[in-house]
């Protein structure tokens, strides 16, 4: 069960360490980076998931993940472009990489509907994880205007991704296995 | 004869009633463009209603792509990534529902009245 939410660790100590000590020290290089990392994280999730999955509904989800993620890091590497910021590696992003090996590896050892129901759960823990740490301290901690109003754009397709993951863990959860 | 029939009787004199007459409503009005942008996951505005032969243009202002599908399938834009618009004035009389193609919950509607038009 650990590699479920190895994912989400790096967010949610990100969004802890924000709350007990301020908003972390995060130039907005890395904070680019970050959020470029989590969004390719999602979309080799969601790879995996349509190399092993044979549910019609888990796989539309996934080509969902890769159409809209590919789409915001598209957006994210032009304004970096424009703003001549190089996304910056750092801890969080070392961490993120790390976790999300972990989760792969775990799910790699599942097949069928367990799989399924592993996928989802993880991308329910996943982008409830990311919600939390753009809002409360990502977006907090940019200096860019640019970039902060980026971040803040992309949370409703967030809450919308995480409304579909819950649905469908919740049917995936409620039929046979 | 009083002002006001002087009044009335040189308009009549000068075709004036008669260029109010044919403005009143017998001429149909051209088509109108009404425009519905995408932005954080929803379209805006969510309901409206037009004329048959008026032009509806979804613009996408979000950052992820979407498309203005039908529910009965009737009529689908291509993928609209970020900043595309696709536009059609092939919309059947009625009440049309529609949606993302990508994101369910996206929904939106289109009335087609005659006469009508928001």
């Amino acid at each position: 069960m650990s590699f479920l939410m190895t994912l989400t660790v790096g967010l949610t100590a990100l969004t802890l360490s924000g709350d007990h000590h301020g908003p972390p020290a995060l130039s907005d290089a890395e904070i680019a980076h970050i959020a470029v990392t989590a969004n390719q994280l999602d979309v080799e999730a969601a790879r995996q998931a349509l190399d092993r999955s044979a549910d019609d509904r888990v796989r539309d989800f996934a080509r969902t993940m890769i159409r809209d993620h590919e789409a915001v890091i598209a957006q994210a590497a032009a304004l970096a472009g424009r703003l001549g910021v190089e996304p910056a590696d750092n801890e969080v992003s070392r961490s993120l990489v790390d976790d999300a090996r972990s989760a792969r590896e775990g799910l790699a050892r599942l097949s069928g509907r367990e799989f399924d129901r592993a996928y989802m759960a993880n991308e329910v823990a996943y982008h409830q994880a990311v919600i939390t740490a753009v809002r409360d301290t990502l977006v907090p901690a940019t200096r860019n205007a640019e970039l902060r109003q980026l971040l803040e754009a992309v949370l409703p397709a967030l809450e919308g991704h995480l409304t579909h993951a819950r649905q469908l863990a919740d049917a995936l959860g409620g039929e046979p296995s | 004869m009083t002002r006001l029939e002087t009044g009335a009787a040189v308009l009549a004199a000068t075709g004036i009633p008669l260029l109010v007459a044919c403005s009143g409503g017998s001429r149909p009005e051209a088509p109108r463009r009404h425009v519905v942008e995408i932005r954080a996951m929803a379209f805006e505005p969510k309901t409206i209603e037009i004329r048959p032969g008026d032009t509806v243009v979804w613009v996408n202002r979000d950052l992820v792509p979407h498309t203005a599908t039908a529910t009965d399938a009737a009529w689908t834009s291509p993928e609209l990534g970020p900043g595309d618009e696709w536009a059609t004035a092939a919309i059947a009389e009625g009440a049309q529902d529609y949606l993302c193609a990508y994101h369910s919950d996206m929904r939106g509607s289109v009335e087609v009245v005659p006469g009508g038009g928001s």
